[in-house]
């Protein structure tokens, strides 16, 4: 599942990310969350973002975001966030990550998991 | 032997009237109109003080007073003003000005300051680095804590000579039936500035129209973050006693700073005071307290930080500081604060050293200067309708102020941080109100505060998020806070359920983009 918010998610988008996501838990095998348009990020956003990267990875699953701009990327290293979600600079790459090498991913997501407890 | 007087002013009126009084009063005084003619006369004789107008034909009474003190340091200063601006009291006061008397003035008042200036040196008598004063007497090798402060029967303070890393520095001023008091620490990069002195001098000049210890604070603030480039954080005590209503106000910005009254009855009443420091944001809220003074009270200061964290925390309560501290004979502030630590074991090992939760302190290098300021409002309403609009006005009102879009992208997304924490908190679901925003230039920073006048944000509840991930998610809390102290370099919040809260957040964009 690609997920593809029109603009920023700060306040009004928030709701329908959650939703989004929360549906995906069930429904998608991986997430690609595309944020191409959009500048900027609340605290609440990256809350959600991390809740459900370990929801997707208690299921097995996998949430990676794309395309975030440098100072999104910067509220992810500040956050710590990005030890919990792979972000890569385009849909190709993120889908390329999934294949083969996925188990290998996995495992490192939860060793990353152990250290971090 | 009779003190010899110097009497320089070009007001003949004024000049024979103060010859006339003070040599009734035993002084050997001479005087002239012409600032030229008395340092002809200082060259020629010692005076013990000279006492002159700073404004003058030909040579002002700053450069006067410049020349003299060139021949003779140890003669003391008195400067009278009419129209006297701050700077140039201050800069009074770095020439080595004892004090400064403001047009018109009563015969009796110029009396009492000249007799304490020469028989008192309390007025320059500030301690550097170990806590203590010159004279005071008081000190005792070996102990803990020294009485910094007997000048007065009213006043007291005791330090931690342990901590040497602030300097710290007091001042007692009478005015009429007015007695202030200002107790400060800076830390030790203030000291090449004579910080101290700065803020004495505007202590002084301000009591003489503010007698309410948070607009002296408040002045003192202001004129600190608006002239001293860097932000470094000064704590300060203010109290002012009027001994004929019996009312005693006080201020206390710091959280190093303890401060309570022992009464006579051996009750000990706690002030309370505000762990935010001054030379953080000129716009910050100054808080005082009117508390209970009786005759034969004391006021006592402890500076502490470990007790103060102490007492803040809840390690130590309040009851067992009072036992603490009403317990045994003592009656100096040094044997007090020798008491309380002897009788709270375990103090400094019991409260671990920790970063203030909502205070960041940033910038070492320490500079005066002059910055431009130039100021934008703005305010949301609330209910927030479009927060895209929002975002779009957010930015347009930082882009004047920082050219570089990367620092720009960091100030919007700590205000947008605020804002949201304000929508949440402050109001009510459906709740009208607004969201007030002001953004300022001031010495190579950008400075916003944001403030709701709402039920305000309780920051008993908050808990700082873990540092390196957002590992605890289910605590909300703080999650906000920790962006904008990750974003910006500065941020404190103040909240209180009158006035709701209000956050200030500043970023350094460099000079260039003022």
């Amino acid at each position: 599942m690609i997920l593809l918010p029109a603009g920023d998610l700060v306040s009004e988008g928030i709701d329908e990310l959650e939703n989004q996501l929360k549906a995906s838990c069930d429904d998608a095998y991986r997430v690609i969350l595309d944020l191409t348009n959009t500048r900027y990020l609340s605290a609440r956003a990256l809350g959600i973002m991390a809740f459900y990267v370990k929801s997707l990875r208690d299921k097995q699953k996998a949430l990676k975001v794309v395309a975030a701009n440098e100072n999104i990327k910067k509220l992810f290293v500040v956050t710590g966030l990005f030890k919990l979600i792979e972000l890569y600079e385009s849909e190709d790459a993120a889908v390329a990550s999934l294949g083969p090498q996925v188990g290998k991913l996995e495992k490192m997501l939860l060793l990353s998991e152990e250290n971090s407890v | 032997m009779k003190k010899k007087i110097l009497l320089v002013d070009d007001e003949e009126t004024l000049r024979w009237a103060l010859h006339e009084a003070l040599s009734g009063d035993g002084f050997d005084i001479e005087n002239t109109n012409d600032s030229v003619q008395a340092l002809e006369f200082t060259r020629k004789t010692k005076y013990d003080l000279v006492i002159s107008d700073l404004r003058m034909p030909i040579m002002g009474g700053l450069q006067l007073i410049s020349e003299i003190k060139k021949q003779s340091p140890d003669t003391k200063a008195i400067i009278i003003t009419a129209y006297g601006s701050i700077e140039a009291v201050i800069e009074a006061m770095h020439l080595g000005v004892l004090d400064f008397i403001t047009k018109p003035f009563k015969i009796e008042h110029i009396k009492g300051v000249i007799r304490r200036v020469l028989d008192d040196t309390a007025v320059s008598n500030y301690n550097k680095n170990t806590g203590r004063a010159k004279n005071a007497g008081y000190e005792r090798s070996g102990t803990e804590y020294k009485d910094a402060c007997i000048q007065s029967d009213v006043f007291s303070v005791a330090t931690d000579g342990k901590e040497t890393a602030r300097n710290t520095f007091y001042d007692v001023v009478e005015a009429g039936k007015l007695k202030g008091f200002i107790f400060g620490s800076t830390p030790l990069e203030a000291d090449g500035k004579n910080l101290d002195v700065i803020v004495k001098t505007i202590f002084r000049y301000s009591l003489k129209t503010h007698t309410s210890p948070a607009s002296l604070l408040k002045e003192i603030n202001q004129y600190l973050c608006k002239n001293v480039l860097n932000r470094f954080p000064v704590a300060l005590f203010c109290a002012v006693l009027d001994e004929r209503r019996q009312t005693f106000c006080c201020s206390v910005h710091g959280e190093e700073l303890t401060c309570f009254i022992s009464l006579p009855d051996k009750q000990v009443l706690m002030v309370a005071s505000s762990p935010f420091p001054l030379n953080m944001f000129p716009g910050m809220g100054i808080m005082e307290k009117d508390v209970p003074f009786v005759s034969g009270s004391k006021l006592v200061m402890i500076r502490n930080s470990s007790l103060s964290k102490g007492l803040k925390k809840g390690t130590i309560t309040a009851g067992r500081f009072r036992d603490a501290i009403s317990d045994g004979s003592a009656t100096g502030c040094e044997e007090t604060a020798k008491g309380i630590r002897f009788q709270i074991a375990g103090l400094d090992e019991s409260i671990a050293e920790e970063k203030d939760c909502s205070v960041l302190v940033s910038g070492s290098r320490f500079d005066m200067r002059t910055p431009a300021l130039c100021e934008e409002g703005m305010i949301i309403p609330v209910p927030v309708g479009n927060y895209g609009e929002i975002l779009e006005q957010l930015d347009k009102k930082v882009l004047p102020f920082v050219a570089d879009a990367n620092k720009r992208h960091e100030i919007v997304t700590s205000v947008n941080e605020a804002v949201l924490n304000a929508v949440s908190f402050a109001y009510r679901k459906d709740e009208k109100g607004g969201v007030f925003l002001k953004f300022s230039v001031l010495g190579g920073e950008v400075i916003v505060e944001v403030s709701d006048h709402g039920c305000g944000f309780d920051m008993q509840t908050y808990t700082e998020p873990d540092i390196t991930l957002y590992r605890d998610l289910t605590k909300k809390s703080g999650r906000g806070i920790f962006i904008m102290k990750q974003l910006m370099d500065r941020v404190i919040i103040q909240s209180s359920g009158e006035t709701g809260t209000t956050v200030y957040m500043a970023k350094r964009v460099g000079c260039n983009e003022n």
